[in-house]
């Protein structure tokens, strides 16, 4: 229970920049799949979409900004 | 009287604007609450405390009480005639549970109306429409995608399931570029961005650019930090996942 109302506050609070699937996806060990689509999403920037070497995650690029100093 | 009843008394009447501050720039934008000295927070109280004050006396207090203008004015001016520095303290003393009471509950109520307010403002997505309600820890809009709301942009970010980030940082052995999902970050004292925290961190040196078939070396760790001083040039990415993820989570959750 504590740690259900400990992840519904980490969720909410705008400490966390994941989802929950992407929280979901990653307990189950797919965070390098997601980095790896991404990577893949990189190298077609055209197609805005990018598929895990494994092909089990598929991305989507929503939006970019970029910060220059 | 010394200079240190004038003040204690300021700080007495301030309390409710510092507690609805305190309450309104609470979570990812606290930083804002922090002044960089004491008598700057006092200042940028001024204004709530007197809304709050004016307020509870046309609401309450001049149904009840009746508000003593002489003995409030004798120990915020710093009179030292003996007759009225004893008067205002005596005043005080006989009415000391009264002022502490008024004095605890508008410090609650002006909490109270901070949080509230501020569910409002976020709640109804004020501060990233109208820009005068906007917070200043514009690196919380920019890192959780909810720069996507701001007028103008495309995109939603209800849309966003995490957000990818490189960064260019220079060492001696040339430009390398860090990517990795972005899992925290922390400000620095005046506001700025401090350092960021990726995980699943990739690198790979620009000056391989042009050889083919660029090389990503995955960092080791959980958690890769840089911080914000050592960054040329920061690229932001929001991400989500296609529909085809969920059906992969539901048979994993069935297998496992």
């Amino acid at each position: 229970m504590k740690k259900k109302i400990f992840s519904w506050w980490y969720l909410h609070s705008g400490r966390s920049k994941k989802s929950e699937e992407m929280l979901r996806l990653m307990s189950i060990g797919k965070g390098p799949s997601i980095a790896d689509a991404v990577t893949n999403e990189k190298e077609t920037p055209e197609k805005l979409v990018g598929v895990s070497e494994d092909g089990l995650i598929k991305v989507k690029r929503v939006g970019a900004y970029s910060v220059k100093e | 009287m010394s200079l240190a009843v004038p003040t204690l008394t300021l700080i007495f009447l301030l309390a409710p604007g510092v507690s609805y501050r305190y309450a309104y720039y609470s979570g990812a934008f606290s930083q804002q609450y922090f002044k960089t000295s004491f008598s700057d927070l006092l200042i940028a109280a001024i204004l709530p405390a007197v809304i709050i004050h004016a307020i509870l006396f046309y609401c309450v207090v001049q149904h009840y009480y009746e508000i003593d203008s002489k003995t409030i004015g004798v120990l915020l001016s710093g009179i030292t005639e003996p007759a009225n520095v004893k008067a205002a303290f005596s005043n005080l003393y006989y009415n000391a549970k009264e002022i502490y009471i008024y004095l605890a509950g508008a410090s609650i109520l002006a909490a109270a109306a901070g949080a509230a307010i501020r569910s409002l403002v976020r709640g109804l997505r004020i501060d990233r429409i109208w820009e005068p309600l906007r917070f200043q820890n514009r690196w919380h809009y920019l890192f959780t995608g909810e720069i996507l709301d701001f007028p103008g942009q495309l995109g939603s970010p209800e849309e966003v399931d995490f957000v990818y980030v490189d960064a260019l940082v220079d060492c001696d052995e040339g430009s390398v570029l860090y990517s990795g999902i972005l899992a925290d970050h922390i400000l620095s004292k005046d506001g700025g961005l401090d350092r960021i925290y990726l995980s699943y961190t990739k690198r790979r040196y620009l000056k391989e650019n042009d050889k083919e078939g660029m090389k990503y070396y995955s960092m080791p760790g959980n958690l890769f930090v840089i911080p914000y001083s050592k960054i040329l040039n920061l690229h932001i990415t929001y991400y989500s996942f296609e529909d085809a993820n969920s059906e992969l989570v539901s048979k994993v959750d069935k297998g496992s």
